[in-house]
């Protein structure tokens, strides 16, 4: 059975994604919901969604495939209402779940063991004897109490006494014997009969041991420490990311889970950083699969090595790891993690025959008291994560309040570029070099026309910054009639006119009428994609105006 | 190694293909369109297809169109589509698609068939 969790979670963040974008808009048509309701059908049961699945069919009866008809917010979002709940990230049952099932005590410095004995002479003889020895003990004498602590203190380790008030102890292993297992807390059956018949039967249990009575405390407490360290073990192998030797997310969950809750006993700061290789698809397809894996242990090395001894890393998932840094605020925590970058940047990674250099880009979020759910704050981090990543990489940013994830990414859209000239040759020889350039990790949208009348006629959506490549000189309307027509309409597409060396009266007219900038034919294209990037760049924010 | 190419505009479903196939030790090669698709078919060879129905630029039916009957003769085009669609295995059919996948679909399920069409 293949782990599906990683396709989910990215599945159901695109689904968001869509939405999202959605939100931008007034409106949006029938057919786009038919088509999202399509993928999701299609996707989400093959990933082990079906409840999604079969939620998106049912809402397709009533959406028709080719319509165009405007369905505004209001209407899609109640259309949607079911399946919303089902992708909110903060809600999401994928993360609930991860949280809930990692039931299992975290390591402790002093274990903790849970006694059940209704002999309080010997109760207090035992309390005495394992306290010497530095563990952490709890003491009950009837089942029910028993009962109560084993699931609200989580011991490490369960002692049961086989006699109780005349009844048998093992029935209370029968009864929490498969929790114990399944959360890894070994337990211990002692009993003043020492009959083999009494010891199979306990060995036929989930029981670990069977220990007679009287207990000898140096004995027992090598079996403690020996069954303990076992456990131990167990529970690092399923915390431990195998490749990179870092926590893995079952670990991470859990760690969460105390920190809230120590937060709220006693609100100390503390810092959670996503941490997001650059360009690492990149190295995979140039490299391979196998000089990507050591890219991510030399990584994983940078971050043990350059943290603080109490800082924790794990592997969120791909090239993504999350840094938790206890007792710090984020704006130290932003300088220990760019010098940790600093670091990194001067790592070279090693191929068959080339190296090189990389970098990441980390979002971090502070813990406090609005937090209501950890997933808010990795969300937070995942926010700022985008903001850098969109910034141009190799960056560290902190989570501002208010940032909205949706802002960014509506931020991050296509460049789209369109391109006015009647020469076809210079079309296309534009069109295959523009194509190519990408901006924030999407390419651009390229568009072309022959004449200034079908592009004014063309909409385009002020969604995406508009770069307009308008040569000066075309067939019918003229370029700068077709510029002045167009700031009639568009403040915000950014032109670039394409003139003649010997037409120096249309540039200044061209920028009187409101072109950005001109380049005189014949032009470098390196050029032209140089001043293509930094007016893209200095109109960033989205479109001015 | 036998080379596939999965085409799909859904990046996670194609990620779920890459993975699982990859983890059978086939080599994967992804487009997110059409386009992207028709341009890899033209520059790499590869043993099998995997096409999406449904997708932006060039759907698969587009792209198995301007595909030349030769080409189709030596390479397996597996179309995925929507299990009630009867239509879209039919138009599939009539452009020379002679494997199907209805979504959903398990891994195992895709596996299978990969292996069922490559041996």
């Amino acid at each position: 059975m293949k782990n599906y969790e990683k396709y989910q979670q990215l599945f159901l963040k695109n689904i968001s994604k869509r939405l999202a974008g959605w939100h931008k808009q007034d409106a949006i048509e029938e057919k786009d919901i038919y088509q999202l309701l399509h993928t999701i059908k299609g996707t989400a049961a093959s990933i082990g969604l079906d409840d999604l699945s079969n939620e998106a069919e049912s809402m397709m009866g009533s959406i028709r495939p080719e319509a165009t008809d405007p369905w505004d917010e209001e209407a899609w979002s109640e259309l949607f209402q079911p399946i919303l709940l089902n992708f909110d990230f903060g809600d999401g049952d994928l993360i609930d779940h991860g949280f809930s099932s990692s039931a299992s005590q975290p390591l402790q410095e002093q274990p903790t063991i849970l006694i059940l004995e209704d002999d309080l002479d010997f109760l207090h003889y035992f309390r005495e004897n394992m306290e010497s020895y530095g563990y952490n003990v709890l003491m009950a004498t009837t089942e029910e109490r028993a009962l109560t602590l084993f699931y609200d203190e989580k011991p490490d380790l369960f002692i049961i006494d086989y006699y109780l008030q005349g009844k048998n102890g093992l029935h209370i292993v029968g009864e929490i014997g498969t929790q114990a297992n399944s959360i890894l807390t070994p337990i211990i059956v002692i009993s003043a009969d020492h009959s083999k018949e009494l010891a199979r039967r306990v060995y036929e249990t989930t029981a670990i041991d069977f220990i007679p009575k009287p207990i000898d405390f140096e004995m027992m407490n090598a079996i403690i420490r020996n069954r303990l360290l076992h456990v131990y073990s167990l529970k690092k192998q399923i915390t431990t990311d195998k490749l990179t030797k870092t926590y893995n997310r079952t670990y991470l969950y859990e760690l969460l889970d105390r920190k809230k809750k120590s937060y709220k006993r006693k609100p100390e700061p503390f810092c959670l950083a996503i941490l997001d290789l650059d360009d690492f698809k990149q190295v995979n397809d140039t490299y391979g699969h196998v000089v990507g894996d050591q890219v991510l242990r030399n990584l994983s090395e940078v971050l043990h090595t350059k943290t603080r001894p109490e800082d924790v890393v794990v592997r969120y998932g791909g090239e993504e790891f999350i840094v938790v840094m206890p007792n710090i605020h984020k704006e130290l925590a932003q300088v220990r993690l760019q010098e940790v970058l600093g670091h990194f940047k001067q790592v070279t990674h090693a191929s068959d025959n080339d190296s090189f250099t990389l970098s990441f880009t980390t979002g971090i979020a502070e813990m406090n008291a609005d937090i209501k759910k950890m997933e808010d704050l990795i969300v937070q981090a995942d926010t700022a994560l985008y903001q850098g990543k969109r910034s141009g990489k190799g960056v560290v940013v902190n989570y501002e309040d208010g940032l909205e994830l949706n802002e960014i990414l509506q931020m991050e859209k296509l460049v789209h570029i369109s391109i006015v000239d009647d020469d076809q040759t210079i079309r296309e020889m534009l069109q295959d070099r523009l194509s190519e350039l990408s901006f924030y990790d999407s390419n651009a949208r390229v568009e072309t026309y022959e004449d200034g009348e079908s592009f004014l006629e063309e909409t385009h959506t002020t969604k995406y910054k508009h770069v307009v490549l308008l040569d000066g000189i075309l067939p019918g309307k003229d370029g700068l009639d077709v510029l002045d027509d167009l700031r009639e309409k568009d403040q915000d597409a950014i032109v670039i006119m394409l003139t003649g060396r010997q037409q120096g009266d249309d540039i200044i007219r061209a920028l009187d009428l409101g072109a950005d900038d001109y380049m005189t034919k014949p032009f470098s294209m390196d050029e032209l994609v140089a001043r293509i990037r930094r007016i893209v760049r200095r109109h960033k924010g989205g479109r001015k105006g | 190694m036998k080379r596939i190419l999965v085409a799909d505009d859904e990046d996670v479903l194609r990620m779920l293909i890459t993975d699982t196939l990859e983890d059978e030790g086939y080599e994967l090669v992804e487009a997110a369109d059409g386009a992207e698709a028709l341009s890899l078919i033209e520059k790499q060879s590869f043993d099998l297809v995997i096409l999406d129905y449904m997708m932006p630029e060039y759907t698969g039916i587009e792209v198995a169109e301007q595909l030349s009957d030769e080409w189709k003769q030596q390479t397996p085009l597996v179309m995925l589509t929507a299990k009630t669609q009867e239509d879209d295995i039919q138009k599939s059919k009539d452009v020379g698609i002679r494997y199907f996948m209805a979504k959903p679909f398990s891994p195992i399920e895709l596996i299978q068939m990969v292996e069922e069409i490559l041996t």
